[in-house]
Order: structure tokens, then C-alpha cells, then sequence
């Protein structure tokens, strides 16, 4: 009677904590390396320049050929590349447009892709039949190649390459909020609100879809990293952003050939792109454990033990 | 059991000649079950089959049944949460089965639903004051202000401290939780409310507090419950007359005291010799039903309690039996009724 | 009467991000052999987990504390070897839980997994194995045993199940079965079935029971004894109609009046417990149930009551130390 709806009430379940996201992403081990390695971009990206400011050399376009392919040295501390342009200066004026592609392909994919999956799932039939075999024929491209595609049509730069990670990457987000939606739209407090004459519009962006986005939230961090993967990708093969712009993963492109002569050229942007890259897949994975306690391992009070009796002693 | 008192008093709510404010008339809610892969449907829950209700103004109609017998759905079926397969519900002299969508929420402002669940039936998101205030939002009542001073007026009518409007569901505990959702179904000043298992979920101190609530509510705000519930001793503590439903019908309906002390129907009778009192050694004596609730999706022929029925008969097989009436106030669908006896 | 399962000082707390959940607080608690103890409580009060200590089942990070004893047959379970103990656990002591479907593997058909109990602590072969849980099937009450056990999980009702768990239970004949809230997520007449099932069970093969429930009419239906949990603490425990007619602990009387049973007078409300139950992190000082109770004085604000002897009960209750107090017991409801 009292437990049948509640078979875990009996066993202790800690309360909630309402303490700040952040205050929590902050004691997961891998989410606060995450908030640390990407304070550090953020600041190389609001500092950086002023610091590098100054000299003539600290313009990222600046070419002497003269000093070209120079290792470190007290005026160039990483070096110079094959134009003498400063590979420090470059990488720090880079981070910025690293960073903004990444995040703005992904705020564009949640923005073309929550609203999608919401419709999708709250209204299912024939409305959910069209946008998911929308999305079939456009997950039936690899996620690469179709990016590479859009960029040759669009042709390069800065906001297509944007746009070409973005459409490649919507789907997802389309795909997680409609499971999200059909599974909320089932819960007693969407019956209620209707119950109550609240019309279907407002159940679904009142009640459905404020309490679908949770997953949207924890998978957005994941996506940077692989918008960020595919950005550089797509600038290691010309078709980023335009030269002599210092996106890191153009300025991999460009040192290709010097990959024997003088490695230093795509080891630095190389690990420059690594580090953002797992900045934000340790961020997401700490944001997973804090915000979605099924898949949370550790410090946890246990599932009440479901065993066969006969079996309990192996 | 206690001995059948010959006494009785006569049903209160159920006087002749006054008319019900709820009526439903030979409705079916039936659910299509889909297999394969063209998802074509294979069959039909039958959750609710045939069903004939009144419920009278200012009484405590209780439905019971075990689980799967269609109760909930008949709750949300007369509150048009569901529409139903075929049949006609009337509510204050409106029949509602056909009524479009802006007359239906006109409508809605008149009856409630108060939910079992008291975790999954509130918004985690929304502030109490959000969850309570939605419902005159949404009937577009009031300015902000009043809308503030119902709601507050509302949480105190049900015992939660009114300057806690801001917090959130998480915070209440699970009996402060259901009165939330009792004050959101009071709001609208309603006159009918479905109550759906609304103590099921609490623990027993709980369980008491909430009971008396709703009992303390309904002669405040001069409401008319259906309540369902599957324990018979709480439908018994709060219901002027009950209801016992099994496998999508209604097989027995009368005043709360003769359900319980002459009950007709050989489920009532056993499904009454089934629930344990608290009361050691008081040896009586217990039908035990043989097997389990048949699958609504194919009932029985005839009477659909007969493959559990100790009395059941040929005639049982082939003969649905109709609910008539069969002593003042009780009506009975049975071809033996009254011939299963438990022994006090 | 021997004591077959004694619990002394049984404490079992959960190390958690938010504090220390102490869970089992100080529990003592005793089974004679074949008779049937019932442990009644609301939830979060302990009595699940003490169920899962008895059993060893307490998973990290779950901990039995130090100073607790749990002796069964004379030897204390917590001083055991992990060898012994596996020996002792599924054969002499067996558990059955509330959810027969999530105990059940799903995968296995149930002869399957039945067999596999038998075997776990029987010398038998496969094809011996399968012909115990025929036996033990229809011993039971499943109907065609024999064609049953090729049955999934999942092609049986939620009463069947629970008789498959309680065959796989009874597969080597235990001295003690643990059944925690059996037929909570049972219907009524099945969950008639099922103590029916229990009750033959136990006067057949002189069984003794520990039941964990929160219903009241299952305990006065089953027990013989009974402890009543409140907050990680035994309050009252004595023979069932002790304890339910004359009931010494203020909570158990509460309790017995806040229940609807049917046929009582509509006149009075129910008896409401106000408040609600503290939080295992933060038990109240003094009487756990002081800040709800109707009777409390100072003392019981600040002192702890131990387990007072009252006659043939024993009571936590500060009122209780001089001798009974005068209550009303559960003949009262039906007045």
C-alpha cells in the first residue's frame, strides 16, 4: 500500500543538493581539469592579445621572411613558421576562433535542433515521421564528409564553416530531445497541467521541454569537442578559415609539408586543439554524473539488492 | 467481519428524483494493442466495457477494484482525459463526450483530478506558487495580484504555510507534496473532483492526515468526490457509496454500509474476506480466489468473474449477467447474487 | 522457546556525500525458531536494511558498525568467514523480496533459475535439480509445474512470480526465511493467496518467518511476535496481541488509530501522527519520536529511553519505566 509505487523509499536516498551547478561541477574530478584547462583558454583569449600586444611582431600577419623557421628564442619563445610570423602570437589570437567556431556551431545545432525534437516528440504522427526521416537521410551522411560537402558548396570561411558543423551536428540534439520528450510528455505532471485546461502549447514549452533538456545540457560540451575536432579538420584541409587567419587547425594545414623539417609547427596547434578538445569531454562527462544521477557511479547509496535468494551467497 | 446489521441506515446521497451531476451511460474505453511490424492492431484492451454511473451532488462515490479492473481509466475518462470508445457522460445536465476543445476547457474549471503520484505529478521546474497559480493562468482569471491571494489562500485551506509559495516540489516531503497537488485541484473552485489513489503512495501517519483532509475539504468547498482507490478500507472510511469494478465493469454498487455489511456479489464478498485486519486471532473465515485477473484483452465469455467465481455455474458461462437492482440502493451483476456467504 | 536469530546492538549506517545515514540505529531483535517475527515501520525506519544486514547484503557504502551482533544458531554471523557465511546464506537463512519480477532474471525460465538455487547448496545433479523444483512448484501452489518452468519471467502474474521466489527460497529447506513486504506490490486476493501460502508453509515445515511490513493487518495476520521500528530503532516489541491490544509505546498506539479499517465508526476522524518522520542524518536528540508525540515531557526531549520490560513486552517509552501504561489497544477502532 504505502510502498508500491515507491519500492526504493524504504532504503536511504540522499536528498538533492541544490547547491550550485557549478559549486558541483567544481567537486567532480574530471569536470573541475575540464573548468581549469578551459579558464585557461578563456583567458589566453581575453589577455592573451593584450599581452602580446606591443611590437610589430605581435601582429599574427606580420611576415619577415627573413626570420622564418626559427626555433625558440627569447623573441619568439615558440619559434617562428615558415613566413617569420610568431607561432605564440598566432596560437593565442587563434584560440579565439577555435573556441567561437566550436561553440557557435553547437549553439546553432541546439537552436535548429531542440525545437525539431520537441515538435517531433510532443506531437508525433505525421509531424514526427517527416523531421525523422529528415534526419535519417541526414545521418545517413557521415557526420565529415557532410560538413565537407556544405563548406565546398558554401565555400570557406568563418561563418559557413560554422553553419557546415552545425547542420552536420543538429541531428543529434534532435534525436536526444524527442527520446527526452516522448518520455516527460508520458509523466503525470503533463496530464495534470492538461487537466487543468492548460493548452498543448504551453504544456510543451512549460512542462515538456524545460524537463527534456537536461541531456541537451550534459551532450553539449561532448558536441564542442567533435564540432571543435571537425572545425580543425576541415581548416587542416584548406576549406576553413580563409589564410592567413591563425585558426589552428588552417595553421596545421599550412605546416603539412614541414611535417619532417620542422614538426614543432604542427606539434603546437596540434596540442592546442587536443587540450580543447578534452577540456570539454572532461566537462561533459563530469556534467553527466552531476546532472543525470541514473548514470552516476560513485558515493552513491545502493539499488536495493534484487537477488535470488539462493543465488545472494555468490 | 463484524455481523450483518439488518439496520442499516439508507443511502444518503442517492435519493430518488434528484439528478446526478455526473452520469455516465454505457461507456467503453478501449485501447488498441499494436504488434508487428506495419503496426497494425492486434487487438483491444477492453480497460473500460460497458459502464453505468450516476453520481449524485455533494456525495463520495468509491470505485475500487484491484489493478488492471479500469478504475483509473474510468476516472479520466469521465473527466475526459481519455476520450472514451463509445458511450455518453454527462456532467451538470452537459453531455461532454462530443464537446469541442474551447467549450471542454470552459468545462474543465468545474472538475479535478488529483493524482497518486505526488513526485511525477508536479513540474520539478516550477515553484509551487507556478504549479498552484497555472490553472487560473490559464483560464485566464484574475489579475496577478488575485491570483497571488489565491493561491495563498488556497495553501492554507490545505495546511501548507503560505510564504513557502516560492520553493519547489523537491523540497516538500511527500504528504506536504500531495497536498500541493490538492490545493492545484482546488484552486479553480471546482465542485467535482476525481481523486485517483490519492493516499496510495503515503506512508501510514500520512496516509491519515491526507485522508482527513480531503474528508475536512469536501464539506468546506461543498465538493463531490469519485474516489478511487484499490484498498476497500479506505474507500469504505470516505465514501458514501462504493463501486467494485472488475475487469473493466462494474459488478456491484451500493451505500458504503451495505457493501460492507450484505455485500452481493461474490467478488465483493471475497475481495472484503481478502484484506488482513489488524486484529490478532480473530480467526474468520477467507475466500481465497483461485488464479489471477483474466487479461482484459480477451475477457470471459458470460460473466467475467466466473473463472474465479467459487459459485459459478454453466449458465454463469454463457448469461452476462446485467447490474439491476436488487435490494433498496444496490444494485448487483449477478445470476446468484447474495448466495456466497462468509461465515463472521 | 531458543532463540534461533538474536540481533543485539545492530547498527548499520550509510557514509554519504551529504553525511552519515544512520540508517539502523541501535536495533535488537529476536526470532524463536518456527515462529514468525513481523517488523513493522513506515519507511525510513530501518527495517528494510535491517533485513539486508541480517542477510549480509549491506554493499558499500553501506557498513554493519562495529559493536553489532547478529547471532543466528549460536554463532555470530558478522564474526564469520566469508566461506561460512556464503554456506549459511540461501541455505539456512533465505530472503524473498517485495519485487518478484526485478528478482527474477529474465532471461532464465524460472525452472531454470529455481534449479539453479537448489543446486547452489545441494549435491544434486542437473536432471535431480529440475525434479526438486517440479516438487518444489507444486508444494507452492503453481498449477502444472511441470509445463510452468519452461515459463520466462515475464509470462507469469506477479503472484506466480512471488511463488516462484518462495520455491527457489524454500529450495533447501531454511530454518529461517526473511520475507521483506512479500505482497506489498500485490493485489488484495493475491496477496490473500500468498499469506495463505506462507502461513501453510510455516506449519508444514516449521520454518521460521522475519517479515518486513508496514501493514498492520498482514502483521496481525502472520505474527506471532512483533517489533515495531521507528527511526532506526526497535520502540515496542512483545506477542502480537500484546502489543496490538495493549500497545505501551505512544507511537504504536498512534499508529494502531491512524489506519482505516473496515467497519470503524465514521464518526471520528482518524487518528493524525503530525509532523512527519526525521531524516536518518539527523535523528532528534532524546526520543526519536518526542518532537511528533502527544505525551512527551522534557525527559524525553533529552535522554534516549532504552527498552523498558513491561510484563511480557518491552517498550521504549520514558512512561513505561515504572511499569504499563494505560492505552488503547486496536479492539477500540472497532468500538
Amino acid at each position: 500500500m504505502t510502498e508500491s509505487t515507491a519500492p526504493l523509499a524504504p532504503l536511504p536516498v540522499a536528498a538533492p543538493r541544490r547547491d550550485h551547478l557549478l559549486r558541483r561541477l567544481l567537486r567532480h574530478r574530471s569536470s573541475r581539469l575540464g573548468l581549469i584547462l578551459l579558464a585557461g583558454y578563456v583567458a589566453v583569449i581575453v589577455v592573451g592579445p593584450l599581452l602580446v600586444a606591443g611590437s610589430p611582431t605581435s601582429d599574427p600577419h606580420y611576415q619577415n621572411l627573413g626570420e622564418s623557421l626559427q626555433g625558440p628564442s627569447a623573441s619568439h619563445w615558440l619559434g617562428t613558421d615558415q613566413l617569420g610570423r610568431d607561432e605564440l602570437v598566432r596560437l593565442v589570437i587563434g584560440a579565439r576562433y577555435t573556441i567561437l567556431i566550436g561553440i557557435g556551431a553547437v549553439v546553432a545545432g541546439v537552436l535548429i535542433g531542440v525545437p525539431l525534437g520537441a515538435l517531433s516528440g510532443f506531437y508525433r504522427g505525421w509531424v514526427d515521421l517527416l523531421i525523422q526521416r529528415f534526419i535519417d537521410i541526414v545521418l545517413a551522411f557521415p557526420h565529415f564528409l557532410l560538413a565537407l560537402a556544405l563548406v565546398a558548396v558554401l565555400g570557406p570561411g568563418l561563418r559557413n564553416l560554422i553553419i557546415a558543423v552545425a547542420l552536420a551536428s543538429f541531428p543529434r540534439f534532435v534525436r536526444l530531445v524527442r527520446a527526452s520528450v516522448l518520455s516527460v510528455r508520458e509523466q503525470p505532471f503533463t496530464e495534470a497541467a492538461r487537466a487543468l485546461g492548460v493548452s498543448e502549447r504551453r504544456v510543451l514549452w512549460r512542462h515538456v521541454l524545460p524537463n527534456s533538456l537536461t541531456p541537451v545540457i550534459v551532450q553539449a560540451p561532448l558536441e564542442l569537442g567533435s564540432a571543435i575536432l571537425t572545425a580543425s579538420g576541415l581548416g587542416f584541409l584548406g576549406l576553413g578559415v580563409r589564410q592567413p587567419t591563425p585558426e589552428w587547425g588552417t595553421m596545421l594545414g599550412e605546416s603539412r609539408d614541414l611535417i619532417f623539417s620542422n614538426p614543432r609547427l604542427l606539434t603546437y596547434p596540434g596540442l592546442c586543439i587536443l587540450g580543447a578538445i578534452l577540456a570539454f569531454n572532461l566537462l561533459g562527462d563530469g556534467m553527466r554524473d552531476v546532472l543525470d544521477p541514473r548514470l552516476r557511479s560513485r558515493k552513491r547509496l545502493p539499488r536495493r539488492l534484487r537477488r535470488l535468494s539462493g543465488k545472494a551467497g555468490r | 467481519m463484524t455481523a450483518v446489521d439488518q439496520s442499516a441506515p439508507q443511502p444518503r446521497a442517492a435519493e430518488e428524483g434528484a439528478a446526478p451531476l455526473v452520469s455516465v451511460r454505457g461507456v467503453h474505453t478501449h485501447f488498441p494493442v499494436r504488434g508487428g511490424v506495419l503496426r497494425r492492431t492486434v487487438g483491444q484492451v477492453r480497460a473500460v466495457d460497458g459502464v453505468d454511473l450516476d453520481i449524485m451532488r455533494g456525495e463520495t462515490l468509491g470505485l475500487v477494484g484491484e489493478s488492471g479492473c479500469g478504475k483509473s481509466t474510468l476516472g479520466r475518462t469521465i473527466l475526459r482525459l481519455i476520450p472514451p470508445t463509445s458511450g455518453q457522460i454527462t456532467f451538470d445536465g452537459t453531455d461532454i463526450t462530443g464537446l469541442r476543445p474551447e467549450r471542454m476547457k470552459a468545462m474543465r474549471r468545474h472538475m479535478q483530478l488529483i493524482f497518486q503520484d505526488p513526485v511525477g505529478s508536479l513540474n520539478p521546474r516550477m515553484t509551487v506558487r507556478n504549479i498552484i497559480g497555472e490553472a487560473l493562468l490559464a483560464h485566464g482569471l484574475h489579475s496577478r495580484q488575485e491570483r497571488h491571494d489565491q493561491v495563498r489562500d488556497i495553501m492554507r485551506s490545505v495546511g501548507l504555510d503560505p510564504d513557502a509559495g516560492g520553493r519547489y516540489p523537491h523540497e516538500f516531503s511527500g504528504g506536504q507534496r500531495q497536498r500541493i497537488g490538492i490545493a492545484r485541484a482546488l484552486v479553480l473552485r471546482p465542485g467535482f473532483i476525481v481523486a485517483d489513489e490519492p493516499v496510495s503512495a503515503l506512508d501510514v501517519s500520512i496516509q491519515s492526515q491526507v485522508l482527513n483532509l480531503l474528508v475536512d475539504l469536501k464539506r468546506r468547498f461543498a465538493l463531490t468526490y469519485l474516489f478511487v482507490a484499490h484498498d476497500l478500507a479506505v474507500v469504505d472510511y470516505v465514501s458514501d457509496r462504493v463501486a467494485v469494478m472488475y475487469l473493466g465493469k462494474v459488478v456491484e454498487i451500493a451505500d458504503s454500509v451495505s457493501i460492507r455489511e450484505r455485500p452481493l456479489h461474490p467478488y465483493t464478498v471475497a475481495l472484503l474476506s481478502a484484506i488482513p485486519q489488524p486484529r490478532p486471532g480473530g480467526a474468520r473465515q477467507r475466500i481465497v480466489l483461485a488464479g489471477d485477473v483474466p487479461s482484459p484483452l480477451a475477457p470471459p465469455s458470460g460473466c467475467r468473474f466466473r473463472t474465479r467465481c467459487p459459485i459459478a455455474r454453466p449458465v454463469c458461462a454463457e448469461l452476462e449477467p446485467p447490474l439491476e437492482s436488487k435490494a433498496p440502493g444496490q444494485s448487483v451483476a449477478c445470476h446468484f447474487s447474495g448466495e456466497l456467504e462468509v461465515a463472521a | 522457546m531458543t532463540a534461533l536469530l538474536d540481533v543485539k546492538n545492530l547498527r548499520t549506517h550509510f557514509h554519504t556525500t551529504s553525511g552519515v545515514y544512520r540508517a539502523v540505529d541501535g536495533v535488537d531483535l529476536t526470532v524463536h525458531a518456527g515462529r514468525t517475527l513481523c517488523v513493522v515501520g513506515e519507511s525510513g525506519s530501518g527495517k528494510s536494511v535491517t533485513a539486508l544486514s541480517v542477510m549480509g547484503l549491506i554493499d558499500a557504502p553501506g557498513q554493519v558498525q562495529p559493536g553489532s551482533e547478529i547471532v543466528f544458531d549460536g554463532r555470530d554471523l558478522l564474526r564469520l568467514p566469508e566461506r561460512q557465511l556464503r554456506s549459511i546464506r540461501g541455505r539456512d537463512i533465505t530472503m524473498i523480496f517485495q519485487e518478484p519480477m526485478t528478482s527474477l532474471d529474465p532471461v532464465y525460465t524460472v525452472g531454470y533459475q529455481i534449479a539453479e538455487a537448489v543446486r547452489a547448496h545441494n549435491d544434486v545433479d542437473r536432471k535431480g535439480a529440475t525434479e526438486r523444483a517440479i516438487e518444489l512448484m507444486r508444494l507452492v501452489g503453481i498449477p502444472s509445474p511441470e509445463r510452468r518452468i519452461h515459463d520466462y519471467p515475464h509470462q507469469m502474474s506477479g503472484g506466480m512470480r512471488q511463488r516462484v521466489m518462495i520455491a527457489a527460497a524454500l529450495s533447501c529447506d531454511p530454518k529461517l526465511l526473511i520475507a521483506d513486504e512479500p505482497t506489498t506490490a500485490l493485489d488484495v486476493t493475491i496477496q490473500a493467496q500468498i499469506l495463505e501460502l506462507m502461513k501453510d508453509l510455516r506449519d508444514r515445515l516449521g520454518t521460521a518467518i522475519l517479515m518486513i511490513t508496514h501493514d498492520l493487518g498482514v502483521v496481525a495476520e502472520m505474527a506471532d511476535d512483533v517489533a515495531v521500528m521507528y527511526a532506526g530503532k526497535v520502540v515496542e516489541t512483545g506477542s502480537v496481541t500484546d502489543v496490538f491490544n495493549r500497545p505501551q509505546h505512544p507511537y504504536t498506539e498512534a499508529l494502531l488509530q491512524s489506519v482505516p479499517v473496515l467497519g470503524m465508526s465514521k464518526e471520528h476522524p482518524l487518528r493524525v501522527i503530525q509532523g512527519m518522520v526525521p531524516s536518518p542524518l539527523n535523528w532528534p536528540t532524546g526520543c526519536r519520536f518526542a518532537p511528533r508525540c502527544t505525551e512527551a515531557f522534557d525527559r524525553c526531549r533529552e535522554e534516549l529511553p532504552p527498552l523498558f520490560t513491561v510484563d511480557d513486552q518491552r517498550s521504549a517509552c520514558w512512561l513505561c519505566e515504572t511499569g504499563a501504561r494505560g492505552s488503547a489497544g486496536v479492539e477500540e477502532i472497532y468500538r
